[in-house]
């Protein structure tokens, strides 16, 4: 299939005019002046813009049901169970059922919770599907962790109740030798081990900056061997901008504006930004202080950034190739190149400028999975 | 006195925006000119774009202890159904950090109402975003008598062993209590009433069509509300309103207005199950007044934009849904003889924008003048 004539937004460059070949799922060609195979379809996209399928680098969607009953996101049997997969959490129906797909947002790194400081490892997955082996892009993508209070509402009683102790449960359970024998404890390595070697990023919840700092504090021997950090949620990542630098660690934003509270209130989205333009790379996530959010607000914290002064290029990096790198995935997604899934967005309009810029119709590996006025 | 300069004017009434001066005076309207002479202290707006204060009709603000802004303690009285009296004015707290939060935002009238726990919950009024005591905060003492349907009240006295125990339930204390008060009101001018009932007082001037009953409702608890209140030919809302879709023509017959809000939660079952602010579009496009809401603080007050933003977004132009966060507020609340627009002797509230909402990716406000005085500046880097 070839669709042509689009301003297309590869995620390093815009190309005037380009057009884009699918093949089996795949961007086959991209470029100027491609023509029709013989028997090949072809739709003109002149006036329209192409952008790659967004991620959102956090949430867990898929892995609880709508009626919020099943939770299958958090293990609170224990706070500590990096050997968690949270791929077997997630049901294909609910995730589609969460419906990102309408807003462009084309991956999802379901994630454990925020209650276990360290929940499961992480998986990025397709947004629409019935077969989640079919949807899957990565498993243990990343492992997941907590230090918000959270953990202190659900282990308070028995394990950590203050963060002094949820930093000396997360600083033992990364002890490496500590794990041999049985099959939970070489999982456990397998995964621990994958941390260590910096394979895959350690993302830790967090909101305030005094936790950010404490876990940075606490890991330093860790980051300075090579280990990378994320902090996700992370309303005052300004904050602790200084110690987020040195420690090489990501942000993933989380979502600003569902239940009120001074934290988000107070956020400094011009110093948040600030930070982005050092360096620290940025990711978008639906992922709030115990609670996901609706696929709305993965636009409405792209309006916060970009009141925070984000040009266009910054901002499409971070809904698009800073999480696929995060996350290990940029072979697969996070921009639109030869040899990569074909997940793009058609627009009307450039919507990280303009609020009136329309999803026409969005791709998941080249088969169209909404279209704008088609009963579903 | 305050003069604004070289703003770019958007003000709500049948007029495209322009630019002009703006001369405001003891708080309200004074002037308004392509360019005004005046000894008053200005303030300079090229290149900004002036709306006026921003209005969410439907919150819950200042009913909180103010180091817990998402707690709703005093937002829902829950030890009986029916309590159409009380007033929530005396459940606010004018030092609430959530009054300067709103004037942040550009948000200088708010409605505060009731909670939806109980079937009917109270009296809301209109309220302004700043001051130290209630009384001056006030811009319209009693606005409305607060309803609610379905799972709120229902979820919260089953669990108490109490009526209401099902929508059936719900809906027939609404129609019981419209029907006492109609009963009531009859005998009171007839002179033969015994005793004098605050329950029934607060609903008389709902039943004299000066103020609507709000109702708390969704999907077919709409169509419910509808089919109650034909009879009392009272004036109404739909609060929250998501399914509205699915019932555009009983909405657009019976007359009612629409508060729609809020969006952005993820998909789930019950009311929220559609997220359908498309429907905002047909509303106002067939003659539907239509306001859209955060119900601070289940959502924050910057989210207001936001949700304009997203009715943009969903197909509603600009122009149409900067009215439903402006004017159409306000005429829900009854004070658009006041706020919500900007004409020659209204209150001189504004919200200047870098950029304009709704079109712009990223605008944001830079300037609230509340009542003539600037109410917040944008600092840009803390």
């Amino acid at each position: 299939m070839l669709f042509r004539n689009a301003l297309v937004h590869t995620g390093t460059e815009t190309i005037p005019d380009c057009d884009i070949r699918i093949e089996e799922g795949k961007i086959a060609e991209l470029g100027k002046g491609l023509e029709p195979k013989s028997g090949e379809a072809s739709v003109d996209l002149s006036g329209k813009q192409v952008f790659p399928g967004f991620i959102d680098a956090g949430d867990y969607a898929g892995a609880t049901d709508m009626a919020y009953e099943a939770k299958d996101f958090n293990e609170n049997s224990n706070p500590v169970v990096p050997h968690l997969d949270i791929w077997h959490s997630i049901d294909p129906d609910e995730l589609t059922r969460q419906e990102l797909y309408m807003s462009g947002i084309t991956s999802v790194a379901v994630s454990p919770g925020g209650n276990c400081v360290l929940g499961g490892t992480v998986a990025v997955v397709k947004t629409y599907g019935k077969n989640l082996h079919r949807m899957t892009v990565k498993r243990d993508a990343a492992l997941k962790g907590s230090v918000t209070k959270e953990v202190s509402r659900v282990f308070g009683a028995r394990w950590a109740k203050t963060r002094m102790a949820m930093i000396q449960l997360l600083k033992e359970a990364l002890q490496q030798g500590n794990y041999e024998g049985s099959y939970r404890y070489r999982r456990t390595q397998e995964v621990i081990g994958s941390v260590l070697k910096g394979k895959i990023p350690l993302i830790i919840e967090a909101e305030t900056a005094a936790e950010m700092e404490s876990v940075m504090d606490a890991l330093k021997d860790l980051v300075e061997s090579g280990i990378r950090l994320a902090f996700v949620v992370a309303f005052q990542a300004d904050r602790a901008g200084e110690a987020i630098k040195k420690a090489n660690a990501q942000v993933i934003l989380g979502e600003f504006t569902h239940y009120t509270s001074m934290m988000r209130n107070e956020a400094n989205f011009a110093a948040l930004v600030q930070l982005a333009k050092d360096g620290v790379p940025f990711s978008i996530a639906l992922l709030s202080e115990d609670s996901i959010c609706g696929r709305e607000c993965y636009f409405w914290t792209a309006a916060k950034l970009r009141q925070g002064g984000v040009d266009e290029k910054l901002l499409l990096d971070m809904m698009c190739g800073n999480p696929a790198r995060l996350f290990g995935v940029d072979d697969r997604i996070g921009a639109l190149a030869p040899g990569l899934d074909a997940d793009f967005v058609i627009f009307e309009g450039n919507p990280l400028t303009q609020v009136e810029a329309r999803v026409l119709e969005t791709f998941i590996e080249g088969r169209s999975v909404y279209k704008a006025g088609r009963e579903e | 006195m305050l003069l604004l300069k070289r703003a770019t004017i958007y003000p709500q009434t049948q007029e495209k925006p322009f630019l002009g001066d703006i001369l405001c005076k003891e708080g309200k309207i004074a002037h308004i000119a392509e360019t005004i002479e005046s000894d008053a202290p200005s303030l300079d707006l090229d290149g900004l774009n002036v709306l006026p204060g921003l209005i969410d009709c439907h919150t819950h603000i200042g009913l909180h202890y103010p180091d817990n802004l998402t707690a709703l303690e005093y937002i829902s009285e829950c030890t009986r159904p029916v309590t159409p009296h009380l007033r929530i004015a005396h459940g606010v707290d004018p030092g609430s950090p959530y009054f300067p939060y709103a004037v942040k935002n550009g948000v200088t009238t708010v409605g505060i109402i009731p909670g939806s726990t109980n079937v009917l919950g109270g009296i809301g009024f209109a309220s302004k975003t700043w001051g130290s005591h209630i009384s001056e905060m006030t811009i319209r003492e009693s606005i409305c008598v607060k309803a609610a349907l379905g799972e709120n009240p229902k979820g919260f006295y089953q669990e108490k062993d109490m009526e209401p125990d099902s929508r059936m339930g719900v809906t027939f204390l609404i129609a019981e209590a419209l029907h006492d008060a109609r009963d009531y009101l009859r005998e009171k001018e007839n002179d033969s009433l015994l005793f004098k009932k605050e329950e029934m007082e607060a609903l008389i001037p709902v039943l004299k069509r000066e103020i609507p009953l709000r109702v708390h409702c969704t999907h077919n608890d709409m169509a419910s509300i509808i089919e109650i209140v034909r009879e009392f030919n009272i004036k109404f809302t739909l609060e929250h309103a998501w399914g509205s879709l699915n019932y555009l023509d009983e909405i657009v017959e019976s007359g009612c207005a629409i508060v729609y809000g809020p969006i952005g939660g993820r998909r789930s079952f019950y009311e929220s199950r559609r997220t359908d602010i498309s429907a905002v579009k047909p509303l106002d496009e067939r003659g539907v007044t239509v306001a859209l809401t955060t119900d601070a603080p289940i959502y924050g007050l910057d989210g207001l934009i936001h949700h304009m933003e997203e009715a943009v977004r969903q197909g509603t132009p600009v122009e149409r849904a900067m009215r439903m966060i402006t004017i159409n507020p306000a005429a829900i609340l009854g004070v658009e003889q006041r706020v919500g627009s900007i004409e020659v002797g209204k209150d001189a509230n504004f919200a200047v924008f870098q950029g304009v909402p709704g079109k712009d990716m990223g605008a944001h406000v830079t300037h609230a003048i509340c009542e003539g005085r600037l109410g917040y500046e944008y600092a840009g880097l803390r």
